[in-house]
């Protein structure tokens, strides 16, 4: 309160401020970047550990010693494809795969769904010639991917879609508290991936990813590079909000949820087979089988820099905050221009430039900025024409851009805290791009600072950074081998990433394209009328 | 009735209709910042089924409202039938209708009442020559009306409020009617309409204090302790059999000697001290929603020709703002992505009371800060070249 009471203090860091705004506006944004790729190192962030004791990992002795005729049923369900797909049909074969799961001795179901496609899924219990379940187990097969996933979670939870229709279904177990989805494209794979990123950048309970993670073989490769490396690939896969497996579905309807994908084996070092994958499997459930209550101990929101390490959110939050602290400051930098909110209502409502008599008076905590806001006295009640020439003049000419640069940094400011609360990668990302060029821009009489700031503006403009996401894409995360091909993948990445936005929008519930045509195109759009306005 | 404030209220009619058919209706109403338990319609249409299935409303623990408010509500379902919004609406537009007169009151009560501009005129003598840019003007005063019912039309809170159908607004009518009568000087209606709005939610008791004051000082030059005591004593009956024809309890007498002597300073100008009491209320009670914070922001302009003096302004609208977005979004992470926790909301909620405890105390700051400036002059320099530092105790 003392800040808040105090006129003199108020004034002394007012000036300070003001008067170094700049370089601490750069150092902010310099800390901020640097201190959030720093979060990578192990003397920043912390060792994973298991929060919620009822886990138990590893304390059974495991049963999945050898491959229970796991290679006999992928033999003869890839001669079954063979044969499928003589007539090109390619569906899942639902019968064999229901014959097969009845012979072990599992209650199978199939549930239909109509969206496009017909859809088979089967479900069952399992592991029988054990007591120690204390729960159902459900195996899942869907096809149609995603959809797939959402209609059989919308039918098990009795809850409507417009466009997925999930139909009634037969078989139904309690709330389900976990679910691991795999995706094991070979026999031999040479490491394990675990895909934690959901829906509009939701992650599971750090204890799921620590009780797969216990089971894993260890993580030969570590130092800061390989840490920054995953923990930039995180943030770059969580940010689009869209999920990077059919887990990321589960998450919505409190599932924890994460998918394992088996990566193929470039160089022949060591392999697993699905043997050990199956141990792996099997020692996640048994400790899953442990649980009293859902997941509710640990860790939400977190970064990981590697599997046995995390960033939670008290430690990215701080740079965080000191990557968007220059739009603060330069805030409150102009904050003389817009200190009076009600003059600001009355800017909107109908009335003309009417300045408070006394407005000179602020004499706690100004700069030089208040010799434009200097008092004009104006009270006669102007006419309706006037108040139309009001809200006119709110584009602004003259001293008001100021007005305007400081109500877009602020909605700037806003969107941004809104957004890291919710996803963290998406905000950081936004938020690099957009610091320094929303404090820079300016309306200019230079013709070349103007030039300079129309490439900067586009480029951090929805589409831009579209462009620019896309380029990243095809360039660095998922490298093209040959070059010739960049242009037009990169293009057609742009293309389907507009239009899987759009889809994501409607099916699943992805926020990405509102959130943009909403939020960040209007407030973007607020900085490039700034730019064309008078300087003064 | 001038022609914007009639476009200023077509304008917030039309956001309402547009709001109405749109659809994040369902998204407003079921917001619990919007309407909560006691103030929510849904519970109300509950209530009206249970009685008319004749079980009654008060046995399970779903409707909250008085069983004369029950009534009322019938007999608007009756009339209104699914058309109900059309209701809120009216509601709002004859609340805007009473703050236009409330301010136009005000303006009279200013002007003409024993305080500032008699005030002003006679003890113009002892004010500082530097004061003369503080003193209102006649002119001056019939600017808030505008800005009155078009902070109350056009508030993105009285929206919500309205959209999300919050019973809150009878209660705000009762208030406002109550403050209006009051500067009528109209003692019984306006002790009529505190009981009305103590009825509905009994944190409005407290506003009879303030009114007992401002009677006690109506048509008096010179006010005697007894006869304050006895005046106060006379307005606290009048509300109390008001309260008693409204069958409630008479539970508010005790205490409220209380609120004599720690308020005393505020004597010098009720509807100041009624104002202020809004604000608490809005602040401290339980299931707090925009519809509270919403009634005392559009009558914040009654006290424009403060604002000079408060220092809070940005600060303030920019954490009302903040909370505002951020509450939903910290909701949903809370209830329904079950990633945060009740804590992350309850800070929210927190600033958001923070932001409202700032403004209180930076108008009350104000408010002194100019009847200092009054008599002393708003010197911005003292002798040796520096500011000078006013010091509240």
């Amino acid at each position: 309160m003392g800040l808040l009471t105090n006129p003199q203090a108020r004034a002394r860091i007012s000036q300070l401020v003001s008067k170094y705004n700049n370089i601490i506006s750069c150092l902010c944004y310099v800390a901020g970047v640097l201190g959030f790729l720093a979060l990578a190192h192990k003397n920043v962030n912390a060792g994973n550990y298991f929060s919620e004791n009822a886990l138990l990992p590893g304390l059974v002795e495991p049963d999945f010693y050898h491959d229970f005729g796991a290679f006999a049923h992928l033999r003869s369900l890839n001669a079954h494809i063979r044969s499928l797909n003589e007539d090109k049909s390619y569906k899942i074969p639902v019968d064999w795969l229901e014959d097969r799961f009845r012979e072990i001795g599992l209650d199978v179901y199939i549930h239909n769904y109509s969206f496009m496609y017909p859809e088979k899924l089967l479900r069952g219990q399992v592991f029988t010639g054990h007591t120690y379940w204390a729960k159902d187990i459900i195996f899942l097969v869907t096809e149609n991917e995603q959809i797939g996933m959402q209609a059989w979670l919308d039918a098990y939870h009795s809850t409507q879609n417009q466009y997925i229709f999930a139909g009634e279904m037969a078989g139904r177990s309690g709330a389900i508290q976990a679910a691991i989805n795999l995706e094991i494209p070979t026999e031999t794979i040479g490491r394990l991936n675990i895909k934690p990123e959901g829906l509009n950048g939701q992650l599971p309970n750090l204890d799921l990813i620590n009780t797969v993670a216990d089971h894993r073989f260890p993580d030969s490769t570590s130092g800061y590079k390989h840490g920054l490396e995953t923990m930039l690939r995180m943030m770059w896969n969580q940010a689009p909000g869209v999920p990077t497996g059919n887990h990321g579905l589960f998450h919505r309807y409190h599932i924890e949820a994460l998918t394992l994908e088996g990566m193929r084996l470039k160089i022949s070092k060591r392999s697993m087979g699905l043997v050990d994958i199956g141990r792996v499997i099997e020692g996640v459930f048994r400790s899953l089988n442990n649980l009293l209550e859902r997941f509710h101990q640990s860790f939400f929101f977190y970064i990981l820099p590697s599997t046995d390490r995390y960033v939670s959110i008290g430690l990215y939050m701080p740079p965080f905050g000191l990557l968007v602290a220059p739009v603060l400051i330069k805030i409150s930098f102009f904050d003389t221009a817009f200190l009076d909110l009600f003059q600001a209502i009355a800017l909107w409502i109908s009335y003309g430039n009417h300045k408070s008599e006394v407005a000179g008076k602020h004499s706690e905590g100004k700069d030089e900025m208040s010799d434009k806001t200097e008092a004009t006295e104006k009270t006669s009640e102007p006419p309706v024409a006037e108040s139309f020439n009001t809200v006119i003049s709110l584009m602004p000419k003259g001293p008001d851009w100021q007005l305007l640069k400081c109500v877009g940094l602020l909605t700037v400011a806003l969107l941004l805290a809104v957004i890291s609360v919710m996803n963290i990668s998406l905000a950081f990302f936004i938020a690099t791009m957009w610091v320094p060029v929303m404090v820079l821009v300016r309306p200019t009489k230079s013709r070349l600072l103007r030039f300079l700031q129309y490439p900067l503006l586009l480029l951090v403009s929805p589409m831009g950074m579209l462009f620019l996401a896309c380029l990243i894409q095809t360039t660095v995360v998922d490298p093209v081998k040959n070059l010739d091909d960049m242009l037009p993948n990169m293009l057609t990445a742009v293309q389907t990433s507009l239009l899987t936005a759009v889809i994501d929008t409607y099916f699943y519930g992805n926020w990405l394209f509102a959130m943009v045509t909403l939020t960040l195109l209007p407030a973007w759009t607020l900085f490039w009328s700034l730019m064309w306005t008078h300087p003064y | 009735m001038g022609f914007p404030l009639l476009i200023t209220i077509v304008v917030g009619i039309s956001i309402r209709v547009w709001l109405f058919r749109s659809p994040v209706l369902d998204w407003v109403t079921s917001r619990n910042e919007i309407s909560s338990p006691l103030t929510s319609w849904k519970r109300v249409t509950e209530g009206l089924t249970l009685q008319k299935m004749g079980i009654s409303p008060y046995t399970g623990d779903i409707f909250h409202e008085m069983p004369l408010m029950l009534r009322l509500y019938r007999s608007i379902d009756n009339f209104f039938g699914p058309a109900v919004n059309i209701c809120f609406v009216i509601l709002d537009v004859i609340i805007a209708i009473l703050l236009e007169r409330i301010a136009s009151h005000f303006g009279k009560y200013m002007a003409s009442t024993c305080l500032w501009l008699t005030k002003q005129n006679r003890e113009v003598r002892d004010y500082s020559p530097d004061a003369s840019k503080l003193i209102l003007r006649t002119n001056q005063l019939g600017l808030s009306k505008l800005y009155v019912v078009a902070v109350y039309m056009l508030n993105p809170y009285v929206v919500a409020a309205c959209v999300g159908k919050s019973t809150a607004v009878f209660t705000n009518l009762a208030i406002v009617l109550a403050i209006l009568y009051t500067l009528k000087g109209r003692q019984l209606a306006s002790a009529m309409f505190i009981a009305c709005a103590t009825y509905m939610s009994l944190y409005s008791c407290m506003l009879i204090i303030p009114g007992a004051f401002f009677f006690a000082q109506k048509d008096r030059k010179v006010l005697t302790h007894i006869q304050l005591i006895q005046s106060v004593i006379h307005h606290l009956l009048v509300v109390l059999v008001c309260l008693v024809a409204l069958l409630y309890l008479s539970f508010m007498v005790e205490g409220s000697w209380k609120f004599l002597n720690s308020t005393y300073m505020f004597v010098s100008d009720p509807i100041f001290y009624m104002y202020l009491l809004l604000i608490f209320m809005a602040i401290f009670k339980s299931y707090p929603t925009y519809a509270d914070t919403a009634l005392y922001l559009s009558l914040l302009p009654l006290w424009k020709h403060v604002f000079p003096y408060m220092r809070n302004n940005f600060l303030v609208s920019c954490m009302l703002v903040a909370c505002t977005l951020l509450g939903p979004v910290l909701w949903y992470l809370w209830i329904y992505a079950g990633s945060a926790n009740a804590n992350f909301y309850f800070a929210i909620t927190l600033a958001y009371s923070s932001a409202q405890i700032f403004l209180v105390t930076d108008l009350l700051y104000g408010y002194l800060r100019r009847d200092y400036d009054l008599l002393h002059g708003p010197g911005d320099l003292m002798a040796d070249g520096k500011s000078p530092k006013v010091i509240l105790e």
